[in-house]
């Protein structure tokens, strides 16, 4: 059985029972995109209404630099590169795994009426809860509008099991119930509540708290030590049910597992940021193209560039407008757009 | 001498597909080491029966045997050591490389822990080099020729080391060249490593040249059972495909070849 | 698979008999309560000094009228949409072609203070191209199943919703004058537009009666249709055509309001024909009857303020499709 072609370095990193095959050159471009997104960080830190150099910036970060901009530092900034980061990190790996479950490109965890059904929730909360329960529930109510919708989509996609094809209709004509109800609440609701919850729909950080960090990060913790447990698994899905279940997969309950994982993800991402439209289908497909399709370092590279998305769309709504501060949301959406086009001259190649 | 029981048995197969039934109580064993082809026309249920070895499709009644023991009641992992399943029409996801492909196939041996073992690097390797693939390693999936995409998906179930190995039409829409390619790599396979290899294929003289033991069914019902030389005769081909035929010796390889005609053209007179 | 046949004449019939009796209660409903008789008054012998007779003619006529159109236009365009793709699945709503003129139309009114009816309408027209192409372009590569046209559809609504959205947020004066019109309404009209945009719904819908013979055979397959001598081409270009004009004129008038372009045409499909000669005209009579009905509901139980028909729509919508979708066969993906 030996030729020439089996002397091969074998490149394995192996410590008594563990092995893991290392990603090769994608762990170089997988190094290249976090440097990236430390510079946007702290290009994000020096910008604003009073831009700072890089060096206050690190004094403020480390105690040193004036009390006035350790304030905007801390108080202002450093929260909403966080929460982008987070939220952004967390569309992305929602985003790859359920385009690698659905085995499709186009989907997004907007399609299991994640965005929507979070929206409708909030929106239902800022019209008539606000005055009854403190606002800080408002991602609470966000999070379980979310999870809520992904069960009911699943649920009812399931029938004897469920296929993608079921899977994405039925999240479509929920997403579209649930923004039936957003419109609702915003054309009859209170009218004072209107801006604010429309505000919300369009997806922000602006006034991120450390707070909505700490409870971002509190529910994205176990949510990310579970997806590195299931990362492998989620690629054995990707190849479809016959498959799946030939190797050995148990393809109902993973993927109703997965599809819980993606959701409450996405749906955690979005209770405090609002919809961030696009970032769970932007970040899956450039990662892909930079760093390959194996699902375990691209998963990595998803949330790297969810990350960077969301920043790059905040920072961009912090100075482009000056001295406006639009929401990041607006500039996911432009960002998606140009994204589109680029796909569609893409899929006319393909197709000729 | 112990018995070591069949690889592969069905007791009593009865199996419905969308609520209508396909297989009526089928009971078969399977030669192990050997290569056993299902032929039949359209709807007989070949399909069918090879999803059901697969536990792909649960029966209605019966039971099916891996290795002695009811199917459903081993666990996953257990069935996908023993046996590996190629379905139809097998789609990998866009972009996927022929190693990472082939990586997959090792899942049932794997755990969280240990992803890339020594075991697991050479069984690749290996498949790689059985497959011929050793050089395209390194390629995208979906850039390969239909030939060679079959052999990268053959490939993964070749890492997935399982003693019987199941194909549901490796060869349809490859064109003749890469037909023969395709079975010749299956038969390799089969002396070589000693695989059961059991598949089903629309081309009846590819089966009669490729099979030990053919199986054909018709409407649900095993017609006839055994090596092609003794089971493929005039009867048979009327029997399963409704269809006249004379059959000769292959001059090549001299399996049956069925050289079939039908009510319209007629042969030449002088013949 | 119905065991007694209706003829389609018989179907288009009732349906037509339904309609008047739901334009009459429409005439009726509102937060006015006018007697039948009275509306009947109106309409035949007119008396501008009695103010019953002025409300029924102006604006309960015209939401009238609008509701009518406007369903018809939407649930033709959903027959005409699924006849291209050859996807049952298809619908103006569901591809973003509403989306696309909803957007266009916001990006209008966001340049133009008080834009006359042409503009606003020659927007939607773009603006559900636009979309639509968008959507066969990303939707339709090769080896594509029905999966990647829906997902293109959703993600082309998806941008395009929150593109408007992103502009409403920014110039918030637009944000409260649309937001009742954009979530579906046949309310504040006055006769005169109406009247102008109605020819051009009519043209659509008269231009998709025409070519239901070449949608018979389009539906066969592109190489069917090719070898029965169809210029296939010609034909996908009238047909999308007709689906912008209708689209874009209903959304115009009022509004993004979904699924009734889905819905009926499988209604009417399975009730009446799926040829187009009859489905068509039965969609159009669906698509009027469900319109209306949804508009004298949202009027009858709004009190004093109105529920948005998109709304409604898509609140019954939802519910049936999912039935629909249970129960058919795309199950098996």
């Amino acid at each position: 059985m030996a030729g020439a072609d089996m002397i091969r370095p074998s490149r394995a990193w192996r410590f008594g029972a563990f092995s893991r095959r290392p990603p090769g050159p994608a762990l170089g471009r997988l190094a290249v995109l976090i440097g990236l997104l430390l510079v946007v960080a702290v290009l994000s830190l020096c910008a604003g209404q009073h831009w700072l150099s890089p060096a206050e910036v690190l004094r403020a970060l480390t105690g040193q630099g004036r009390e006035s901009d350790a304030l905007v530092i801390n108080l202002l900034r450093l929260p909403r590169v966080v929460l982008a980061l987070l939220a952004g990190g967390a569309l992305g790996v929602a985003g790859l795994l359920l385009q690698t479950l659905v085995r499709n490109p186009l989907a997004s965890p907007d399609l299991l009426g994640v965005g929507p059904g979070a929206a409708a929730a909030a929106v239902l909360f800022l019209a008539y809860g606000a005055g009854v329960v403190s606002p800080g529930w408002l991602p609470v109510a966000a999070i379980a509008g979310a999870l809520a919708c992904g069960v009911a989509v699943y649920a009812l996609a399931w029938k004897g099991g469920v296929t993608p094809l079921r899977l994405v209709l039925t999240g479509v004509a929920v997403a579209s119930l649930a923004s039936a109800v957003t419109t609702f609440v915003l054309v009859r609701g209170p009218a004072n509540a209107t801006l604010s919850a429309y505000v919300w729909l369009t997806g922000s950080v602006f006034g991120a708290t450390w707070t909505d960090i700490a409870r971002l990060a509190a529910w994205l913790a176990p949510l990310g030590i579970a997806m590195a447990l299931l990362a492998r698994h989620a690629a054995i899905a990707g190849l479809g049910d016959e498959l799946a279940q030939g190797l050995g997969q148990r393809v109902e309950a993973m993927r109703a597992l997965l599809l819980t994982l993606a959701v409450a993800m996405a749906g955690a991402a979005v209770s405090c940021t609002g919809p961030l439209a696009f970032t769970g289908l932007i970040a899956p497909h450039l990662a892909r193209r930079l760093i390959g399709h194996s699902f375990g370092v691209a998963a990595w590279a998803s949330a790297a560039i969810g990350g960077l998305l969301v920043m790059v769309a905040d920072l961009s709504g912090r100075v482009l407008f000056a001295p406006r501060d639009l929401p990041a949301g607006i500039f996911v959406a432009a960002l998606g757009a140009a994204f589109f086009v680029q796909l569609m001259i893409r899929a006319r190649h393909r197709a000729d | 001498m112990t018995v070591t029981p069949a690889p592969l048995a069905c007791q009593n197969l009865h199996v419905r597909y969308d609520s209508v039934p396909v297989l009526h109580g089928l009971d078969l064993t399977l030669p192990p080491g050997r290569i056993t082809v299902f032929v039949g026309s359209n709807g007989c249920g070949k399909s069918t029966l090879l999803k059901s070895f697969a536990r792909l499709l649960a029966p209605d009644q019966g039971t099916v045997l891996l290795n002695g023991r009811d199917i459903a009641q081993q666990s996953s992992a257990q069935v996908a050591r023993a046996l590996s399943m190629l379905p139809q029409s097998a789609t990998a996801p866009e972009g996927l490389t022929v190693h990472d492909l082939v990586r997959l196939g090792r899942y049932p041996h794997q755990n969280w822990l240990r992803q890339w073992s020594r075991e697991d690097e050479a069984q690749v390797d290996a498949a790689l080099h059985d497959t011929g693939l050793s050089a395209l390693r390194d390629r995208p999936v979906d850039t390969l020729s239909g030939g060679q995409r079959q052999r990268a998906w053959i490939a993964m179930t070749l890492a997935q080391d399982a003693p019987v190995m199941l194909l549901d039409e490796p060869t349809t829409y490859l064109d003749l060249a890469h037909q023969i390619e395709v079975l010749d790599l299956i038969d390799r396979l089969n002396t070589e490593r000693g695989k059961t290899v059991v598949m089903v294929l629309h081309d009846l003289n590819l089966a009669a040249r490729y099979a030990h033991h053919m199986v054909a069914l018709r409407d649900g019902a095993v017609v006839a059972a055994g090596a092609p030389a003794e089971v493929m005769d005039v009867t048979l081909v009327k029997r399963v495909f409704d269809l006249d035929c004379q059959i000769i010796a292959d001059p090549l390889f001299g399996t049956p070849l069925c050289v079939p005609f039908g009510k319209g053209r007629r042969p030449p007179a002088s013949s | 698979m119905n065991t007694a046949r209706i003829h389609p004449g018989v179907w288009l019939l009732l349906a037509a008999a339904l309609w008047v009796g739901l334009a009459l209660a429409s005439l009726c409903t509102g937060p006015l309560r006018i007697a039948p008789g009275t509306v009947i008054d109106a309409l035949l012998h007119h008396d501008p000094t009695i103010a019953e007779h002025v409300v029924v003619t102006t604006t309960r006529l015209s939401r009238l009228v609008i509701a009518t159109l406007v369903g018809a236009a939407l649930a033709v365009a959903g027959a005409l949409m699924q006849a291209m793709t050859r996807n049952p699945l298809a619908s103006p709503g569901l591809f973003g072609v509403n989306a696309g003129a909803v957007l266009a139309i916001v990006l209008v009114t966001l340049y133009v203070a008080l834009p006359p009816t042409a503009l606003i309408t020659g927007a939607a027209f773009g603006g559900a191209a636009l979309a639509g192409t968008a959507v066969h372009l990303l939707g339709n590569a090769r080896h594509a199943g029905p999966t990647r046209l829906v997902l293109a559809g959703a993600a082309t609504t998806a941008l395009c919703v929150a593109i408007t959205q992103a502009i409403l947020v920014v110039d918030q004066e637009s944000l409260d004058n649309i937001l009742f019109w954009l979530a579906g309404s046949t309310a504040a009209r006055d006769m005169r537009e109406v009247l102008g945009l109605a020819p051009v719904l009519c043209l659509g819908l008269l231009g998709a009666m025409l070519l239901a013979p070449h949608l018979d055979v389009l539906a066969a397959g592109d190489q069917v249709a090719a070898g029965l001598g169809q210029r296939m081409g010609r034909i996908k270009a009238a047909t999308g055509l007709a689906v912008v004009c209708l689209a874009g004129a209903a959304v115009s008038m009022a509004g993004s309001i979904g699924f009734v372009g889905l819905i009926v045409p499988h209604l009417a499909r399975r009730l009446v024909s799926p040829r187009h000669g009859w489905l068509l005209p039965a969609c159009a009579l669906f698509g009027a009857v469900l319109l209306v009905a949804a508009d004298v509901l949202a009027r009858a139980t709004g009190g004093t303020q109105e529920l948005p028909i998109g709304v409604l729509t898509t609140a019954v919508g939802v519910p049936v499709f999912i039935v629909m979708l249970r129960r058919g066969r795309h199950g098996r993906g």
